[in-house]
């Protein structure tokens, strides 16, 4: 059918890595918040879905322009979104702290619903349109002409996850959150606060996901009540891929995903470029639960 | 009599219905080694993680320097001077040995870490060469070095262990016990507790038998390293037997200090 | 305790599930003074406003025939049925309805998918459904003389768009993409043929799924397709993005699409990207714009062409029973007799497929945000 040239490639390759960003960042989040709490936070893709929302609404108020709009808009998502995963963590998951990790999960997918059905009463159920005062063009790689956005996506994907690995490596903060991660009660007697801890990593986790809920919504133009859904997919198959618990595993198995739901996309058929994905998520949870790179990283947030 | 740095007064530990620990007293007076013994499930584990605020207290005191932490949670402690180095070591496995250390600081202000970090590897060599390996690769004898390094790093006023010598190699236990030997000289004050009652009692100043719950027997250390039922049912010598805990009620004869 | 309660909880939560799922409809026994009319579609979720657009346009019509005296003194009655534009919810619905004998006809099924899931239902239980939406031609060829459809067929504005481009602009090199369902790939197909009957070239057929909201793959094919126009086979929030996320990405091109695109919400998505759109509906009369200049008085807004093609339904229906009689059958035999009836689209008439005859076309482009005529 299609031919395959240089352009056209770098082109998918590009775009691939954009959103395989953004779903490093959710699976990131995602991947934090399950580390410390053991319980999957199933209403992270809601967080991502308000803070497009929020941005979305505050955006007339941010009457600057270009490059620094983008910069202003993605402070406030992170800001937005460690607020709101605070608050999740504060009346959803603090409560049932105690209480079978099942009744954990059932409240953050009954969150999840809930959430969504608030933006839609709020904002309406039809899709919204997310324009930033910022077009930053084309850009010339060799022979490709590609979108300079995706590759500002990429870029702020990368330095995001890399400022995490710096302070999960670097700080006591970072520690404390891998000591958690790790053995709660030991890092307790280490003299962390874990319940803090939690709350950090709900805080850290969901910051993320703000930031890359705006993302999509400026790369896709476009802000719906039900977006987060497809959001939690990736950054949940993501996560597995990589290996649960596996940060590194996560931002990494992400950006593949996306490079490779392009090409499947691109030279399978968009018809079947999900199920492809879904069979594939099956098939690690059932053969390589620990994830496809759980060993060849063997250390852990 | 020195001023007791711990001092436990009736202290009950109750899992649902299992008492685990019932009634139990004993001091720890500043700059002592005492040695707690006692066979499997006798309540000593429990009566530490008590201490560290990690077992449910159902009755009693603690007293910390004369203050009661009885309630006080397990996070806090670190920074009132108790350290626990908990049954079967508990290192951060997946983080580094140097980041194990860090978190040992994690009560301490951020300017002494630095300075404690240099003393701790003046005291453990070993832990300088391997600080960038993942503390789960060390073999069994570095990782209780290690944990034990970990609790150091927060200046405690006490010391808690449970079993430091379990499941490590004779030539392994006995340099741990020569290193808590040397702490005690440099003036740390040591909770032991220990299934190896031999080793226990030769390093400690004083001892108490723990079963089912209770402190049965008390005194200074080599006094009840010689009490003949002492030897038969905790040096597993004799009789080439290991503990036996079903015959300890005998032992009810309370303080014979 | 938290266990009895958790249980409790879930028990409450599924038969509050199992309340919400049904409806407490259908209780109202066969009137004899009354023509109960269903209108099914969407009436919850993302298409909810589709089957909202339904209602009030039949309701509107309805008003105003029982204002008139009614059907020979019997009141037309519109109940709403919700299938959630599922085909699975469908099958389910359309038994429902056909199995209440106080209903004696029904209108709607969004979706030419939905439309099919539906329509052996209704034969089967001797029911005449109107279609007012779905807009695949075979519907209509499949010799069930039990479905009528008063809206278009897509093959129409298809084929008026084909010749325009191709006959008129001399645009000959043409890139598709169409919806991967029922409706896209027909109407689809339609402008592939009678383009290439044109003479012109399909140099890119792309085809997406349902609620695609990154169309990243298919852009980076038609930047490099070389393409003079792009055809899309699309719904106004799919064509919107599409359009948005081309132009982003540096695609200079003409754009064209199927009626479908037709909305208030095509441009407010769309924006900027949007602009110079142009599509091509069938001509809309003075009937037509009378019952718009109504519903725009009673709820404010711009109405959709649903609410016009429900509205005509209804009178079909009104008619229908007034020259057959108030009985399924009599209905069925009332509409295949009409001929010229004076309705919201300009004088119905059907062929014999019982499909709505059809004649002119107008072109509409986006300017300034809102759908405008165009000419050529
Ligand atoms: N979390 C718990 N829940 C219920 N019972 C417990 C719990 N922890 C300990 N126990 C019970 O309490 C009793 C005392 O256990 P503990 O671990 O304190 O004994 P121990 O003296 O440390 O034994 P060992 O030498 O085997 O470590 C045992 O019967 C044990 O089964
Ligand atoms: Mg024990």
């Amino acid at each position: 059918m299609d031919s395959v040239t240089i352009p056209v490639l770098v082109d998918q390759l590009v775009s691939g890595l954009a959103i395989g960003g953004v779903y490093g960042l959710v699976a990131l989040g995602f991947a934090l918040i399950f580390g410390v709490l053991r319980v999957a936070q199933f209403a992270h893709g809601e967080v991502y879905m308000l803070v497009a929302f929020l941005v979305l609404t505050a955006l007339p108020a941010l009457p600057l322009g270009g490059f620094s709009q983008f910069g202003l808009v993605l402070v406030l998502a992170l800001f937005l979104g460690a607020a709101i995963g605070l608050a999740v963590e504060r009346v959803v998951f603090r409560p049932l702290m105690a209480a079978p990790h099942i009744a954990a999960i059932i409240s953050a997918i009954g969150l999840s619903i809930a959430l969504q059905y608030l933006a839609a009463f709020l904002w309406g159920a039809e899709l919204h349109p997310f324009v930033l005062n910022w077009a930053p063009g084309n850009l010339t790689l060799g022979p490709a002409t590609i979108p300079a956005f995706k590759v500002v996506i990429f870029v702020t994907a990368l330095a995001l996850l890399a400022g995490l690995q710096l302070v999960l490596r670097r700080t006591q903060l970072g520690r404390a959150i891998r000591a958690t991660a790790s053995d709660p009660e030991t890092a307790r007697l280490m003299g962390i606060n874990t319940i803090r801890i939690i709350a950090a990593a709900f805080a850290v986790g969901s910051a993320f996901a703000g930031a890359a809920g705006v993302l999509v919504a400026a790369l896709y133009g476009v802000v719906y009540s039900s977006m987060g859904i497809a959001a939690l997919v990736k950054g949940y198959t993501a996560t597995v891929i990589g290996g649960v618990g596996n940060l590194v595993g996560a931002v990494i198995s992400g950006l593949l995903l996306g490079v490779f739901e392009v090409l499947l996309e691109s030279y399978v058929s968009p018809k079947w470029s999900d199920a492809i994905i879904f069979a594939l998520l099956i098939g690690v949870l059932v053969l390589r639960p620990q994830g496809l790179l759980g060993r060849a990283i063997p250390e852990r947030l | 009599m020195r001023e007791p740095v711990l001092a436990i007064t009736e202290l009950t530990v109750q899992y649902g219905g299992i008492r685990a620990v019932d009634g139990a007293s004993f001091q720890v007076a500043e700059g002592e080694l005492v040695a707690i013994i006692g066979a499997n499930g006798a309540g000593k584990s429990s009566t530490l993680r008590a201490i560290a605020g990690l077992a449910p207290v159902a009755g009693g005191d603690i007293l910390l320097d004369g203050v009661s932490i009885r309630g006080v949670p397990a996070h806090e402690l670190p920074r009132r001077g108790l350290a626990l180095i908990p049954e079967g070591r508990r290192v951060f496995a997946d983080l580094s040995v140097l980041d194990n250390l860090y978190l040992g600081g994690y009560s301490r202000p951020r300017e002494e870490i630095a300075g404690d970090l240099r003393q701790v590897y003046e005291l453990f060599p070993i832990l300088r060469e391997r600080s960038h390996q993942a503390a789960g690769t060390l073999s069994g004898g570095e990782q209780q070095m290690l944990a034990i390094a970990r609790a150091l790093m927060s200046r405690p006023r006490i010391l808690l262990l449970d079993e430091p010598s379990l499941g490590l190699a004779p030539v392994i236990v006995q340099q741990v016990f020569s290193l808590l030997r040397h702490l005690r000289e440099r003036g740390v004050t040591i909770l032991l507790v220990e299934q190896n009652a031999r080793l226990a009692l030769e390093a400690a100043e004083r001892g108490y038998i723990m079963h089912t719950g209770r402190i049965v027997l008390s005194g200074p250390a080599r006094e009840l390293a010689k009490n003949p039922e002492v030897r038969e049912r905790y040096f597993g010598t004799a009789r080439g037997s290991k503990s036996n805990p079903e015959r300890a009620p005998e032992l009810t004869a309370g303080d014979s200090a | 305790m938290n266990i009895v309660r958790s249980r409790l909880l879930a028990l409450v939560l599924a038969a509050a599930f199992i309340l919400v799922g049904c409806d407490i409809g259908g209780l109202a026994g066969a009137g004899g003074d009354q023509i109960k009319i269903a209108v099914v579609g969407p009436m919850s979720g993302d298409a909810a406003t589709y089957g909202q657009d339904f209602v009030r346009g039949a309701q509107m019509a309805a008003e105003k025939i029982n204002a008139a005296g009614g059907v020979d003194g019997k009141e037309i009655v519109i109940e709403q049925f919700d299938d959630r534009n599922d085909t699975t919810e469908t099958a389910n619905i359309a038994q429902r309805i056909g199995s209440d004998s106080s209903i004696l006809a029904s209108m709607g099924h969004f979706t030419s998918s939905t439309v099919y899931a539906a329509m052996p239902i209704y034969k089967a239980n001797g029911l005449p459904l109107v279609v007012i939406s779905a807009s695949d031609p075979k519907i209509t060829q499949q010799g069930n003389e039990w479905v009528f459809r008063v809206s278009p067929t897509n093959d129409l504005g298809a084929q008026a768009t084909a010749d325009l481009l191709v006959q008129q602009l001399g645009l000959t090199r043409i890139a598709t993409f169409y919806l991967n369902t029922d409706f896209g790939k027909s109407e689809h197909q339609y402008f592939v043929e009678r383009v290439q009957q044109n003479g012109g070239t399909i140099v890119l057929d792309e085809p997406y799924q349902p609620d695609t909201k990154d169309f990243t793959s298919g852009i980076i094919k038609l930047k490099n397709a070389g393409a003079e126009a792009v055809y899309l086979s699309s719904y106004y929030n799919d064509a919107a993005l599409l359009i948005k996320q081309a132009v982003a990405s540096g695609v200079q091109t003409r754009w064209f699409a199927s009626a479908a695109i037709i909305s208030n919400q095509f441009p407010e998505v769309g924006g900027e990207a949007v602009e110079g759109v142009i599509t091509a509906r069938v001509a809309q009369g003075e009937n037509w714009e009378a019952v718009a200049a109504e519903y725009r008085q009673k709820y404010g807004a711009e109405p959709t062409p649903f609410v016009i093609y429900a509205y005509a339904a209804t009178q079909a229906i009104a008619e229908a029973a007034r020259q057959g009689g108030a009985t399924r059958d009599g209905i069925r035999q009332g509409l295949e007799a009409i001929e010229n009836l004076d309705t919201a689209i300009g004088p119905l008439s059907f062929d014999q497929n019982r499909q709505a005859i059809y004649t002119e076309f107008e072109f509409l482009i986006v300017q300034d945000g809102q759908f405008k005529p165009w000419t050529p």
